[in-house]
């Protein structure tokens, strides 16, 4: 080993202690300081809306993911000596909302949809690839591409994605037949799937245990 | 109706049970299809990243309103958990005369051969991280009320919560049962991450609570504080060390990665070391601690055994 490659192990070590101390240091204070508001406050801050959108993901009714959510913060509040333990509060939420979820898919047979064999089959497939933080790649390009579509093409699909609404709503807005706004849909995500396919991962992700990694 | 459309319903939850049985069969027929569809959602789930209507100040208030109720209401609050907790035991009691039927769901067994750790993830969302060497048996689904897996070897448990259904761990020598919490069990020790757990030998049981360890000598189980912070190093790949001796350092080195330190130089052994090494090679590792310590020389006499100088 020679003397250079010995500094620059040194100086990722350095940098190496000084990031972990860090970012632990940053999430773990309020918790070690029982300021048990600010933890919380935190969690609705920055991380509410992606956990909805994530729970949302897996179940179709919006009002159900959001109550969900909610279920898991109040659960986690009601065990809040627990969270001293956590090493991400972060990946530790959307685990947990996965979790719950296909879950409460499982066990919830109230709802017609949750009793279909076929349906939670899809899910299942469809869990493993949805990924819960941004993928900043990716999403730049989807918003790219989505600006190249044809106008309704555009519109119909921002209106079913960006402000949630159902297809009829959208239907009865354009004034157009529920099959002409299924067939933007498709025509968007067929467009959209063939210009960036090569920025998407569909080989079965590992287990990712490494917790930071582009710190070396 | 084509394929690219029953996507489309799918992902709008418009489809109906026939449709979505006709997309799974396309899905499942081969990879190419399947590569399709999963594309379709990832497009579908990155747009709804940009969606912001769910309400985070709303949220929020609601929560806060809720655990003020919760908190104005803490004595009663625990009165009845009090309560509850005894109807629980009693009920649990008397449900275990009437709910003693065996199980009629397919048994697996996943041995992890490999280097790497191996992850379960059972048919209630409970995951179970198995060390090198490690078994699992456990069904293939559970049954509504009764959750109970067999394991050898060390491995980690993270249960989902379920109240009605209790998670037994067991081994040859102890059983550990669970109502939602995460734990590493192996023959000799349990070892409790967070949550409440309940662990029995042949000849006594003990609860542990987070942060506290058992340990199995003899057919008696004693508890005491777990002071080892690195135990779980084998499932996260990080070693934690805080003003910690050389000669802890190099025990925890041992374990993790499998090799043998013998220190000559006694004078190393009172020295401390404060650092973190996350998914750092041996020779790295080492490599780092000699550059906080550039008087230890490291000899390896093979490729597991190193005298420290």
């Amino acid at each position: 080993m020679n003397r250079l490659k010995k500094i620059v192990y040194f100086q990722n070590f350095l940098k190496l202690r000084f990031f972990i101390n860090k970012i632990i240091l940053d999430q773990n204070t309020h918790i070690q300081n029982g300021n048990w508001d600010a933890v919380f406050e935190t969690i609705y801050a920055q991380y509410y809306t992606g956990l909805c959108t994530y729970a949302h993901s897996f179940i179709p009714d919006a009002d159900e993911a959001e109550e969900i959510v909610q279920g898991i913060i109040l659960k986690m509040w009601e065990q809040k000596e627990n969270l001293e333990n956590i090493i991400s509060l972060k990946s530790y939420l959307f685990r947990s909302v996965k979790n719950t979820c296909l879950n409460y898919i499982k066990h919830q047979k109230l709802e017609e949809r949750y009793r279909e064999k076929a349906w939670v089959e899809l899910k299942k497939i469809e869990s493993d690839f949805i990924d819960p933080y941004h993928n900043t790649e990716l999403e730049f390009q989807i918003t790219e591409a989505i600006k190249e579509l044809p106008e309704r093409c555009r519109e119909v699909f921002e209106m079913s994605r960006f402000e949630g609404k159902k297809n009829k709503e959208i239907s009865e807005h354009f004034d157009i037949s529920i099959k002409a706004v299924e067939a933007n849909i498709t025509r968007a995500l067929s467009t959209l799937r063939k210009k960036i396919s090569e920025y998407m991962q569909t080989e079965k992700p590992l287990v990712v245990l490494l917790i930071i990694s582009c710190i070396i | 109706m084509n394929t690219e459309e029953l996507i489309t319903r799918y992902l709008t939850n418009e489809n109906s049970a026939q449709e979505n049985s006709m997309l799974l069969e396309w899905v499942i027929s081969n990879e190419a299809n399947k590569k399709e569809f999963i594309q379709a959602c990832q497009i579908w789930h990155n747009t709804s990243l940009l969606n912001s209507k769910f309400d985070k100040n709303k949220a929020y208030t609601s929560f806060a309103k809720t655990i003020a109720t919760k908190q104005a209401k803490g004595k009663t609050f625990s009165l009845w958990k009090t309560i509850s907790a005894v109807a629980a035991v009693a009920i649990l009691t008397i449900g275990i005369f009437f709910v003693l039927q065996p199980s009629n769901s397919n048994t697996l067994t996943v041995a992890n051969n490999s280097d790497a750790i191996k992850t379960i993830v059972l048919s209630d969302g409970s995951q179970i991280i198995l060390q090198k060497g490690a078994s699992l048996t456990y069904p293939e689904s559970f049954e509504s009320d009764n959750r109970s897996v067999s394991t050898t070897g060390t491995v980690f448990c993270s249960v989902t919560p379920n109240p009605n259904a209790p998670f037994v761990v067991s081994t040859n020598s102890l059983s550990v049962e669970v109502k939602g919490t995460s734990f590493e069990v192996s023959p000799s020790k349990v070892i409790v991450e967070s949550g409440v757990v309940e662990v029995t030998s042949q000849s006594n049981s003990i609860t542990l609570t987070k942060g506290e360890r058992v340990d199995l000598t003899d057919g008696i189980l004693s508890k005491s504080i777990n002071n080892d912070i690195n135990y779980a190093s084998w499932k996260t790949g990080i070693l934690y060390f805080n003003n910690t001796p050389l000669s802890t350092v190099f025990k925890d080195l041992e374990r993790h990665f499998n090799c043998r330190f013998t220190i000559t130089n006694k004078l190393l052994e009172s020295e401390k070391l404060t650092g973190t090494f996350e998914q750092q090679s041996l020779e790295n590792t080492l490599l780092m601690i000699q550059e906080v310590f550039p008087e230890i020389e490291f000899v390896s006499t093979n490729a597991s055994t190193f005298e420290v100088k």
